[in-house]
């Protein structure tokens, strides 16, 4: 039976799932999987279209091995397909084969994420900071800078332990202007510590599915066997769960929530679950998905599952983004929950939390003082809330505002910060001695 | 006849040759021996749902009937250990990584326990009796009990020192069999532990939250759930209850949740302090961990595990709390394998028997007279995390639990962006057992509780309806009666509703300095209503220096201050 992408194959002796397959026809050859068997029966999933087979004269060969991708540290400065085949014309010769679906790592033996990793954005630095061996996704929305903020974290992005470090950036379903965008991303000078696995829009989807579960095989084998504390950013699991909307279809499965199968949560928890650090090894693997909101609407399934599995959302602001604040990050409907653990002495400064909860605190104040002036006018706020809407006005101006390529080393952002605190009347959340020493 | 795989569909495996096989029962798979449950058997067909990733399983792979149903081994061992959902004791196994078909072993077989026995030769005991006793850790003493099913003449015992497989007695029953005695009773996890009665008594179940504690209480044996959408502090709420509860023994099983979240708290158990003992809390806790990556079938076992584990101590006539973040990662489970069988779905995907399936959970909760002849009692309660999709508490595992539980704590997503922990809607939520537990409170507690807890929820109410005028006119358009309430709400949610879990002192406070604190805040209530009544203004109360000294509430040692300034407060007094 053919019916794109699936293939029955009748008459296989031990048929074993999830053994890769190579469908022949003709001069053709294409890869599939065994997704269930039966008997003497093999269902394939081919991993492209397998347009122009006729049933007789195809044959499938067996190789009796599960979906493994070749790990070295040498894919670090070089482009991959969502299978892990270089793509950028050279050659690459790994040290050993990986399976790519990976065991979970035991809960008993994973170590509390720490250590600050510098984004160079002062609203996720200062306010959400990202620490080693978190899952911290960005939410966007379709026209929001997702992809560009993507790109300046991949550019930009350093850690303060001076470990080695590497960024593997995964890139599913996007279009050729992205693709070229990305492509860009081996002029910055995190290039030769990044490498890129990217799967177009019009690719397969079995190859969108594959692509995180390459990466963070490759994730794992630099973090865990050679060391590395290595950043990941996926980009776009809607894309990414699109694709799997599209299989569970394809194997006639029971819709759930939005046609997608029910098996969501756990398939997008087994990509952000291997994240985390591991006691007594070096290395850490953090994890910043972007997902795209369709609509602006952050209770779509995809991205509510995302964010009861990640620590945290970092999400943009559609009004801010009108206003020309960029990048539109919203102070208020983001958070990182691991903040605590990557900042303060030792690891970024230590006024750090303090700084950030006058921030939180001013900013709230100064969007309830913008609220109410909608409604009574501008003229009408109390002195006070004047005061709270002038300082709202310049933290979107100076703290969050800031160039895609502009480069901010969190003593910058704490030091602007400092700077427009000045307007407000008093700093209660914050003690003397840092008053003192860094309000000057 | 050998068995074998006939097929593979996701975790559902088909075997031929397993005839005569029993429902439930657990099987291995292949040659790396995969874990997997026996859930159908028809004709020569018989269905299996793996325990683990079939990936890598063959068609004709030989499959081995186990012989029993998920079990879990129970006896000393199981306290300030973390376990697997299926029962694998998680800081023993090797490697980093979990993998495949591991031998199972709860219990450490090379420990030596000091097994103090309390019967003697010649006794005669029956199911439920206690032979004697392990100290398994500074707080808890293991009972070992005479297994359910057993009884007779005791024709050895012996203390000493054993490891739990050796044998420390032996009874004879009446037809003359004589069975060997050791440390570990082997049950399974679906099946309830045999017990005497249920009792109907009311006790609070006491955690140091103020909002829980004073306005939404429930009763040792009674069932609760928080639900609430991501972000909004479920994990942090629960975790409170399993550390600071005045139960005697608290297991908490994270189910289907954050592998960082499990190390955290592995983390920071062990440096908090019991507040009702003094010593690491890790004393008398057990964990389960069963990570959001851990094979899917596991989270239904570890809810179980979870709950025989809490039968077996309260057998002992301890009070238990069980802690379960979150049922809905298992009911999800559920969804997805009823999904992988073909079943009929009902109401968003999830199966018909989804009831059912949470009730043979929650009715495992309650309290009990033991088996044994020395009239001991014993409780669980359980206390659930529901993560509502979107939020939205009208999905169906929240509604299902809500017609099983005895209290529904509801967090709300706008206290929580408002920074206000824990964040319980106190309109929404309610307990079934208030009424129940106002004899405990008013005799034990404080006389005038039910009256102060009602002034004070009669007040946030107010003070909602009062917030929406608010937030058109603005608060300094409101009548003096009204302002004065939403600045009274101010004090109740800042410094009696709020508390923070990460601060040392505000933590955890003990009932009788919740009543205290209420007191106060009720004296304040009269007071401002006294005071406006006599025809003073707002304005002239405005500024006084009250609002800001009632920040001190949270501090215990500033209380009778705190009550003077109350009782003093006056127009004139700045």
């Amino acid at each position: 039976m053919l019916k794109d992408p699936l293939i029955l194959v009748r008459g296989v002796a031990n048929a074993m799932n999830g053994d890769i397959c190579r469908v022949k026809f003709k001069d053709q050859e294409i890869l599939g999987e065994v997704i269930s068997a039966k008997g003497g029966d093999a269902l394939i999933e081919a991993f492209s279209s397998i347009h122009g087979l006729i049933k007789t004269s195809t044959r499938v060969a067996f190789e009796g091995r599960v979906f493994s991708t070749g790990v070295t540290e040498h894919i670090l400065g070089r482009v991959f397909n969502g299978f892990g085949d270089v793509i950028d014309g050279g050659k690459i010769v790994s040290e050993r084969e990986v399976t790519v679906y990976g065991n979970p790592i035991n809960p008993a033996v994973r170590e509390k994420p720490k250590d600050f990793i510098q984004t160079g954005i002062s609203a996720i630095d200062g306010l959400n900071s990202l620490v080693m061996g978190q899952k911290l996704p960005i939410f966007s929305g379709s026209g929001l800078p997702g992809s560009d903020i993507a790109i300046s974290i991949v550019r930009n992005a350093k850690t303060m332990k001076g470990n080695k470090f590497a960024i593997l950036f995964g890139a599913m379903g996007v279009t050729e202007r992205e693709a070229n965008k990305f492509m860009g991303l081996f002029d910055s000078p995190n290039a030769d510590r990044t490498a890129l696995f990217i799967n177009r829009a019009s690719d397969s989807i079995i190859e969108r599915i594959t692509l995180p579960k390459v990466v963070l095989t490759h994730a794992e084998y630099l973090a865990f066997t050679k060391g590395y504390d290595v950043l990941v950013i996926l980009t776009d699991m809607l894309s990414f769960a699109d694709a799997l909307r599209q299989l569970s279809a394809e194997r006639k499965q029971i819709p759930g929530r939005r046609g997608y199968s029910s098996s969501l949560y756990t398939d997008l928890a087994l990509i952000y679950e291997r994240c985390g650090k591991i006691k007594d090894v070096n290395g850490s693997i953090t994890i910043m998905p972007i997902v795209t909101m369709p609509s602006d609407d952050i209770t779509h399934p995809v991205l509510d599952l995302t964010g009861y599995i990640t620590e945290g959302q970092i999400v943009l602001s559609r009004d801010l983004f009108n206003r020309k604040i960029s990048p539109p990050i919203s102070v208020q409907d983001s958070l990182s929950r691991l903040m605590d653990n990557g900042i303060g002495k030792g690891f970024t400064r230590e006024d750090h939390r303090q700084v950030a909860n006058q921030l939180y605190f001013a900013v709230s104040k100064g969007i309830d003082a913008r609220n109410l002036s909608l409604l009574i006018g501008d003229s009408a706020l109390s002195d006070e809330d004047k005061n709270y809407l002038n300082f709202l006005n310049e933290f979107e101006n100076r703290f969050i505002l800031q160039g895609l390529d502009e480069d901010r080393d969190i003593k910058e952002t704490l030091d602007i910060a400092w700077s427009i605190m000045k307007m407000l009347p008093s700093l209660p959340r914050i003690d003397k001695n840092f008053v003192d020493k860094y309000g000057k | 006849m050998e068995s074998k795989i006939s097929a593979i569909t996701g975790s559902i495996i088909t075997a031929t040759g397993l005839n005569g096989a029993n429902i439930g029962n657990m099987v291995q798979m292949g040659p790396e021996g995969a874990y997997g449950e026996i859930i159908s058997v028809s004709g020569d067909n018989t269905l299996i749902r793996a325990y683990e990733e079939t990936i890598g399983l063959r068609i004709n792979d030989i499959i081995t009937d186990l012989g029993r149903p998920l079990s879990i081994e129970l006896g000393p061992g199981l306290l300030s250990n973390i376990f697997s959902g299926i029962g694998r004791r998680l800081d023993m196994l090797k490697g980093n990584f979990l993998s495949k078909g591991e031998i199972i072993l709860t219990l450490d077989r090379t420990k030596k326990w000091d097994f103090k026995a309390i019967k003697k030769k010649g006794d005669h005991v029956s199911s439920g009796d206690i032979l004697g006793g392990v100290q398994e850790t500074e707080l808890i003493n293991t009972k070992i009990m005479v297994p359910p099913g057993v009884d007779g003449e005791i024709l050895s015992i012996s203390s000493g020192e054993f490891t739990v497989n050796q044998n420390i007695a032996k009874i004879k029953n009446g037809s003359g069999t004589a069975t060997e005695i050791n440390m570990i009773q082997t049950w399974p996890v679906k099946k309830r532990r045999p017990i005497n009665s249920r009792l109907e008594v009311y006790a609070p179940l006491l955690s140091g939250q103020r909002v829980f504690d004073a306005f939404f209480p429930i009763q040792k044996g009674g069932t609760a759930t928080l639900p609430g959408g991501f972000g909004v502090g479920k994990t942090v709420s629960e975790q409170q209850f399993s550390k600071f509860s005045n139960t005697d023994i608290s297991i908490y099983v994270g189910c289907g949740e954050r592998g960082n979240e499990m190390a955290d708290v592995l983390n920071s158990f062990p440096s908090i302090m019991d507040p009702h003992s003094g010593k690491s809390i890790m004393n008398k806790t057990v964990l389960i961990a069963n990570t959001s990556n851990m094979p899917i079938v596991a989270r239904e076992a570890s809810i179980f595990m979870g709950v025989t584990i809490a039968e077996f101590y309260r057998d002992m006539g301890y009070s238990v709390l069980l802690t379960a973040d979150s049922t809905s990662r298992w009911a999800e489970a559920l969804r997805q394998l009823g999904s992988d069988l073909g079943e009929m779905p009902v109401e968003e995907g999830f199966p018909a028997s989804l009831f059912n399936s949470l009730a043979s959970f929650y009715s495992r909760a309650g309290i009990v007279r033991t088996l044994g002849s020395d009239d001991r009692t014993g409780s669980i309660t359980i206390i659930s995390a529901v993560s509502p999709p979107s939020g939205d508490f009208s999905e169906p595992v929240t509604q299902t639990t809500l017609r099983l539980v005895d209290a529904y704590w509801e967090l709300d997503k706008q206290l929580s962006n408002a920074r206000h922990y824990p964040p319980v809607n106190w309109t929404d939520s309610y307990s079934l057992a208030v009424e129940n537990l106002r004899p405990f409170y008013e005799q034990k507690i404080g006389k005038q509780f039910y009256v102060y807890s009602k002034k004070i929820l009669d007040l946030l109410r107010d003070s909602d309806k009062i917030n929406e005028i608010a937030s058109i006119v603005g608060r300094d358009a409101l009548p003096d009666k009204q302002a004065a309430i939403l600045r009274m709400a101010d004090v109740i949610k800042l410094y009696l509703l709020q508390q923070n879990a990460f601060d040392e002192e505000d933590s955890y406070t003990d009932i009788k300095i919740t009543y205290k604190m209420m007191e106060i805040v009720s004296k304040l209530i009269d007071k401002v209503n006294a005071l406006l009544d006599t025809g003073i203004r707002y304005g002239d109360l405005k500024a006084n220096s009250i609002w800001e000294n009632m920040s001190n509430l949270r501090h215990k040692s500033a209380l009778d201050v705190l009550e003077k300034q109350v009782s003093d407060l006056n127009t004139d007094k700045k």
